[in-house]
């Protein structure tokens, strides 16, 4: 089950992109308390303990064309990391390129989210990756259902 | 001594005279005075009487003298036969002088004839020395023949050398040229080895040549100098020969004075002979007049000195005579010497000719090899040349060749790095239109997407429909970027080749396309699919938009029926002239139903953003079939479309298998 409140990480430089995460959010039927940075720094300094409010965050959504520091080096760095290296992440950006993908599958991210046009098919793919990362224990997935397309009726929305 | 005791005789008598003119006188002077008349007449007939007795005793010694003058006449005519005699001698020595002159000019005329020999023997000679000259004015210009010839083969030589040396120079600026050349270069440096080779061999020969030039110029300078010395020689011999001419002249004038000198004397012998004659006949006359005798005598003792003068001139000419006949002797010993002399000059003249004949020969000969080695050297010239002129060609060719090639290469080059900048811009473009293009895109559709579910309460109909055309049109663009994504990134992304199963493919696209199946019940069958090496990426792209064309075309109401073949065959079996007749293909078939297209957009409907509906009909970017098309090039392969219009399309792919 997923844990209440849910707590969520969303680096992403887009405000309009944090807004709509948030009204989707909002509009989801879970508690989450949600903390946003806007570039790779911020995300990193935030993520180390001493600075870091507790508890520590449930799922990471992490977008990869930050200033500063990009998301795949955001990933490289928590994989490193003992302490955050079990931290579930879940890409989420505009573009999709397979190859991308593939890398970043390997670099141990969990899910990979491509930003929907639709409000709607938003709320659908955040929800399915707050269900999916909160209830499998932290274990990376299959490859298979590393990409998150809402299609899985998880939920009467 | 006779003529002695007649001079002294002679010399008595007026010394008698002188003496009886005195005695005259006195008596002259007695008869003047008459006293001693008487007395002095006494004396006188005593003086008569002793003159008278004087008188018979000089009568006495006149008798005695007559006496004496008869034996002196005896011994007169015994000197006279006794000079009858040596004018006997005298004659008998002319005649051997006369015989000894007829020897002499028979001598002066065997060497008259001797002289006549050796002129023509000189005109001979000379007529040699002329035929030599003229051989060795021949055999000079032969040797300026030979010279000139060997100076053009020299100047043959050389330019053949430069010739050499520029072809040394062209074979560098090949060799340069081949190391360029990846295709041409083995052939190159093959030709390049024959021609250095041929160059080795020509250099070979060529210092062969140079070396016997100069042989032959050495063997010419000597020959000229021989033939100078021949000249010189036998301008000496007819030096002599003139000489000889002029001393045989000297000699028979000399013959011919002593001729007529020996004539002479045999004049002057009759002369004294006559002379004699005459003398004996005096001699009688001597017998009565004693002082015409006397001065006879004296004539003759001059007469005598005379001859004997003459005699001495005789004995001195015959002596001179004796000394020019030795000249003579020693003139034809020294003429015979010289004959010898000539002879042996002729001798080795001869041996001369014959060594300077073999030398000719040999001259002959060395010309006729060096003609030959000549015309050796022009045939390979002439090969050589035929060779340099081929090579040439070729190498014209090569550098026409070259020059397209490289200028083909230069717009090659320019082209790529055209290419180059252009796929950075397109990579950039990849990246603007998969990020930044999107973005705003997608926040578009959002927002709209939003206002369409919150606020539709508050929209009238009109403006709920716009919403509906805004979100029509953002959904277009972005397929339109989608789909240029996909176009750009089968041009940039890596091309691994995998041999892939066909139908695992296919199965994966009729899952991508399950939607639509379903919504127009298409059938869609696949059969014999065998694997092909392919980039699995990109096929299953080329493969969803081919089958994705095919339901998206289809004749509504009217299910959509997709057939997939796909068989292994070689090029001479299957119909397109472009494929290589003897290799293996890979030939996969897509054939619909659908509504098709007119042939004459074959070709037209594989280029990018060519679309033949209105996007109302048939949505679509025209990027699809061009990213098809792509992809079976990116596969080495061919791709062409058949259709009708409402009688489906078939689309025909071939693969290098």
């Amino acid at each position: 089950m997923m844990p209440n409140p849910v707590i969520l990480l969303l680096a992403d430089d887009d405000k309009d992109d944090c807004l709509f995460f948030k009204d989707a959010l909002d509009e989801l039927p879970i508690t989450a308390k949600l903390t946003t940075v806007h570039d790779g720094e911020q995300l990193m300094q935030l993520l180390e303990k001493e600075k870091f409010e507790p508890p520590p965050p449930h799922v990471l959504f992490l977008d990869l064309n930050m200033p500063r520091k990009n998301g795949f080096e955001v990933l490289s760095e928590l994989k490193l990391d003992e302490n955050l290296r079990h931290l579930p992440v879940i890409i989420f950006s505009t573009s999709f390129e397979q190859d991308v993908a593939n890398l970043l599958y390997k670099k141990g991210a969990h899910y990979y989210i491509r930003k929907p046009a639709e409000f709607a098919q938003l709320k659908k793919v955040i929800y399915q990756a707050l269900v999916l990362a909160t209830a499998e224990n932290m274990a990376q997935p299959a490859k298979e259902d590393f990409v998150i397309k809402g299609d899985i009726e998880t939920t009467p929305l | 001594m006779k003529t002695a005791k007649l001079t002294k005789s002679i010399s008595m008598l007026p010394i008698e005279v002188v003496t009886t003119s005195d005695r005259q006188s006195d008596k002259k002077k007695k008869s003047d005075k008459l006293i001693i008349a008487n007395k002095e007449l006494a004396f006188q007939n005593d003086e008569k009487e002793k003159r008278a007795a004087e008188l018979i005793i000089a009568n006495k010694e006149l008798a005695f003298q007559t006496k004496e003058k008869a034996k002196r006449a005896a011994e007169l005519n015994i000197a006279n036969k006794e000079l009858a005699f040596q004018n006997d001698e005298k004659e008998k020595r002319a005649a051997e002088l006369g015989i000894a002159n007829k020897e002499l000019a028979y001598q002066d005329g065997e060497k008259e004839k001797r002289a006549a020999e050796l002129g023509i023997a000189n005109k001979e000679l000379a007529f040699q020395n002329k035929e030599k000259e003229k051989r060795a004015a021949e055999l000079s210009i032969a040797n300026k023949e030979l010279a000139f010839q060997n100076d053009q083969k020299e100047k043959r030589a050389e330019e053949l050398v430069i010739a050499n040396k520029e072809l040394a120079y062209q074979n560098q600026v090949k060799e340069k040229r081949a190391a360029e050349l990846v295709v041409a270069n083995d052939e190159l440096a093959f030709q390049n080895k024959e021609k250095e080779k041929r160059a080795a061999e020509l250099n070979i020969a060529n210092i062969e040549l140079a070396y016997q030039n100069d042989e032959k110029e050495k063997r010419a300078a000597e020959l000229g100098v021989a033939n100078k010395e021949l000249a010189f020689q036998n301008e000496e011999k007819e030096k002599r020969a003139e000489e000889l001419r002029i001393a045989n002249k000297e000699l028979a004038f000399q013959n011919k004075e002593k001729e007529k000198r020996a004539a002479e004397l045999s004049i002057a012998n009759k002369e004294l002979a006559f002379q004699n004659d005459q003398k004996e006949k005096r001699a009688e006359e001597l017998v009565v007049a004693n002082k015409e005798l006397a001065v006879q005598n004296q004539v003759k003792e001059k007469r005598a000195g005379e001859l004997n003068v003459a005699n001495i001139e005789l004995a001195f000419q015959n002596h001179e005579k004796e000394k020019r006949a030795a000249e003579l002797n020693i003139a034809n010993i020294e003429l015979a010497y010289q004959n010898d002399e000539k002879e042996k000059r002729a001798a080795e003249l001869i041996i001369a000719n014959e060594e300077l004949a073999f030398q000719s020969n040999e001259k002959e000969k060395r010309a006729a090899e060096k003609e030959k080695r000549a015309a050796e050297l022009i045939v390979a010239n002439e090969e050589l040349a035929f060779q340099y002129a081929e090579k040439e060609k070729r190498a014209a060719e090569l550098i026409i060749a070259n020059k397209e090639l490289e200028f083909q290469n230069d717009e090659k080059e320019k082209r790529a790095e055209e290419l180059s900048i252009a796929n950075k811009e397109l990579l950039a473009f990849t990246y603007v239109s998969s990020h930044d293009l999107q973005e705003p895109l997608r926040k578009i559709q959002t927002f709209v997407s939003r206002i369409s579910e919150n606020e539709s309460a508050n929209l009238s109909e009109k403006g709920k429909e716009f919403f509906r055309r805004i979100q029509e049109s953002a959904k277009r663009m972005q397929t339109l970027i989608e789909d240029l994504l996909a176009f750009s990134r089968v041009n940039t992304a890596e091309r691994i080749f995998i041999n892939t199963d066909l139908n695992i493919i296919i199965e994966e696209v009729k899952t991508e396309l399950k939607e639509s199946i379903e919504e127009k019940h298409a059938i869609i069958e696949a059969i014999e699919l065998c694997p092909v090496n392919v980039i699995r990426f990109q096929f299953r792209q080329l493969m969803l938009n081919l089958i994705g064309n095919a339901l998206k075309f289809s004749i509504p109401q009217m299910p959509p029926h997709i057939i997939i073949t796909s068989v292994i065959e070689t090029g001479s079996h299957l119909n397109n002239e472009k494929l290589s007749a003897d290799k293996k293909y890979c030939h996969i078939t897509v054939t619909d139903n659908g509504i098709g297209f007119e042939p004459k957009f074959n070709d037209r409907i594989f280029e990018v953003f060519q679309k033949l509906h209105d996007k109302e009909e048939y949505a679509g970017t025209g990027i699809g079939l061009a990213i098809v098309k792509k992809i079976v090039e990116n596969h080495n392969g061919i791709i062409t479309a058949t259709s009708e219009l409402h009688k489906g399309a078939r689309f025909d792919i071939y693969i290098p298998a």
